[in-house]
């Protein structure tokens, strides 16, 4: 199973760059450079059944930056995001301590290859590689307080495009229209290949021999969506400026499930987000 | 507006996780009592060792759970069914109630007067170094070192003080006794700082999967000497019932080294290392997940002998003597005689 996915995912990635080289010219593009900043709100939940039978949920505080350069037939990404808060249980009360302090990042470089134009359209495949922390504190376990999933993933990704424009203003009355344009994005990932780290069959750190590592390194498997299913989604909406800056919102949607050690882990993330993006440079 | 748009969003996004990831189990007796009896079936690790028939327990404790019971009613069974286990380090905790097993504690006499040992010995001047309360005896021959919990963080500069402080003496006394463990780093911060070369100390195992006897490859500890010039005097630890936990692993752990004699009665045990999880219904509960050997590969779970079995005397408690110093204080001047 393992070997006929990694196949598959060399040919598609094969296949991909194969088409990239046909549609980039000779002569190098120039390229575009951009910066974004952007605040939001991560809704998110998880069931980690190491430790608990109970979903854990909370809405996080989430900062995300990203830079990117595109060119006429490429666009290349690096995204950074983070976010930190509280998950708790139904059965939280402010006298009880059912909650869980969670820290969650995802750092991750996409490559896209633009593929096909249609109308207002552009389809866009590449792959994207990526870290996937959470992180969870909750003293309520005992030694078992820390509980984690960390994953790197290879990932085949979509993008689809669309591009509108208008003219603002009254022809009438307006001495000057203005352009006006919206970009709309689909980006999609799956993993095919992942590497995961949780902790063992009794969550415990092996705190009885404090020589060694609590995050336990020998414990990283490699597998794939058989047991380690990954599913990214976002949604992008960009207004560009008078500038060729642009204002950007997304809703990014995650799920994830692990079963390995006799302890799945289910999880999701719903992340709103306002950015604003730099351009660096004006070609 | 705001608001309408905020409450929407919250809609979708709560309905969303229950899509996504299922419902929460329901939170009935039964269910609580179900998912406690499996997670210890899957997960303690002393089944075996202490000859427990866990099945048997389920089929006694099954038919006490009613749906109707109130929640004092639930735990009072699930208290009664985790003390078949016989172990300290098993605890349910609810928002009304903490479930124990304090009878490893009560096996023997306390064996420990702190009365006693803060009027005759500690006296009034004795240093605070850190956790460490200490200070002379025997006429100012040797150091007497009191550290009552492993909970209290020790650093290394305060029991290199200590060592400094007593190397030319003819040795100390670390009482432990009713030190109930506490942080098992502490352990390896005072070993350390009295080892004299690497040396095993002990071996543990952890639970890997859900038959009773799924357990790791061995992990065999070692400490390291953290000085230079270690402490080669004889040291005597005195132990008592109430030494549980890391205050076992630090006695198990020092009797590795050739200068160390444990004095005292024997400790509760408690190799265990206790990991946590929660119920259905949001009580938490702690649990052994591991094993502790010695170096030769006896399993002390249930408390580790001293070398020399000595009980605290009333007469001599009335005459003001603690008679486990005293014969400390006794082997120290006689060492090697």
């Amino acid at each position: 199973m393992m070997k006929f996915i990694i196949s598959l995912f060399l040919i598609v990635f094969q296949l991909i760059s194969i088409q990239a080289q046909d549609v980039i010219p000779e002569k190098k593009k120039k390229s575009n450079h951009f910066l974004e900043i952007g605040l939001g709100l991560n809704y998110h939940a998880i069931r980690d059944n190491g430790t608990s039978p109970l979903m854990y949920k909370g809405y996080l505080p989430a900062i995300h930056i990203q830079y990117f350069w595109t060119s006429e037939k490429f666009i290349g990404l690096l995204d950074e995001a983070f976010s930190i808060g509280y998950l708790k249980t139904r059965n939280f009360s402010s006298t009880d301590n059912n909650k869980a302090v969670s820290y969650n990042n995802e750092l991750s470089f996409t490559a896209l290859y633009k593929i096909r134009n249609f109308s207002k359209n552009t389809f866009y495949l590449g792959w994207e590689f990526g870290t996937m922390s959470n992180l969870r504190v909750n003293e309520k376990f005992n030694n078992a307080n820390l509980n984690y999933d960390f994953v790197a993933y290879l990932a085949p990704t979509a993008m689809l495009e669309h591009n509108i424009s208008w003219h603002s203003g009254n022809e009438v009355v307006s001495l000057k229209k203005r352009e006006r344009n919206l970009k709309f994005q689909y980006i999609l990932s799956i993993p095919v290949i992942s590497s995961v780290l949780r902790p063992g069959y009794v969550t415990i750190s092996d705190f009885v021999d404090i020589n060694t590592l609590p995050i336990k390194l020998e414990n990283i498997k490699i597998t794939s969506f058989n047991h380690y299913f990954l599913m990214k989604n976002k949604f992008i909406v960009y207004y560009v400026l008078h500038n060729n800056n642009m204002l950007k919102l997304s809703y990014g949607f995650n799920y994830f499930s692990l079963y390995r050690n006799y302890n799945p882990v289910k999880g999701m993330y719903s992340t709103f987000m306002a950015s604003i993006v730099f351009r660096f440079t004006n070609n | 507006m705001k608001k309408i748009i905020s409450a929407i969003i919250l809609i979708v996004f709560a309905s969303c996780s229950e899509l996504f990831l299922g419902e929460d189990v329901k939170s009935t007796p039964r269910q609580n009592f179900e998912q406690l009896w499996t997670i210890l079936d899957q997960k303690y690790s002393f089944f075996e060792y202490k000859n427990i028939d866990w099945n048997d327990v389920h089929e006694r404790y099954s038919s006490k759970i009613t749906n109707n019971m109130s929640d004092v009613e639930l735990f009072n069974v699930l208290f009664s069914m985790l003390s078949e286990l016989k172990d300290a380090h098993v605890n349910l905790v609810s928002p009304f109630n903490v479930s124990r097993y304090d009878a490893v504690f009560y096996k023997g006499p306390e064996n420990y007067d702190s009365r006693l040992v803060l009027d005759k010995y500690l006296r009034s001047n004795f240093f605070v170094t850190g956790p460490l309360k200490h200070t002379t005896i025997g006429y100012g021959r040797i150091g007497y070192v009191r550290y009552e919990s492993f909970s209290s963080t020790i650093s290394s500069s305060d029991i290199d003080f200590v060592i400094n402080k007593y190397k030319d003496l003819k040795g100390i006394i670390i009482d432990v006794r009713s030190n109930g463990g506490g942080y098992v780093s502490n352990v390896f911060t005072l070993c350390k700082a009295l080892a004299d070369k690497r040396r095993h100390v002990y071996t543990s195992y952890i639970k890997t999967g859900p038959e009773h006897e799924d357990f790791s490859e061995p992990n065999y500890v070692y400490i390291d000497p953290a000085s230079k010039s270690p402490f080669d005097k004889p040291i005597i630890i005195l132990t008592n019932r109430s030494c549980y936990s890391a205050t076992s692993f630090f006695v198990l752990a020092m009797k590795a080294f050739p200068n160390v004699l444990t004095v005292g009665d024997t400790t509760g045990g408690g190799l265990g290392a206790p990991t946590g999880a929660e119920l259905p219904n949001g009580w938490s509960f702690r649990f052994s997940c591991s094993r502790t050997l010695s170096p030769e590969g006896r399993n002390f779970e249930d408390g580790i002998p001293p070398d020399k079995v000595r009980y605290l005397k009333e007469d001599d408690v009335n005459k003001g003597f603690d008679t486990i110093i005293e014969y400390a204080v006794y082997k120290i001047i006689n060492w090697g005689r």
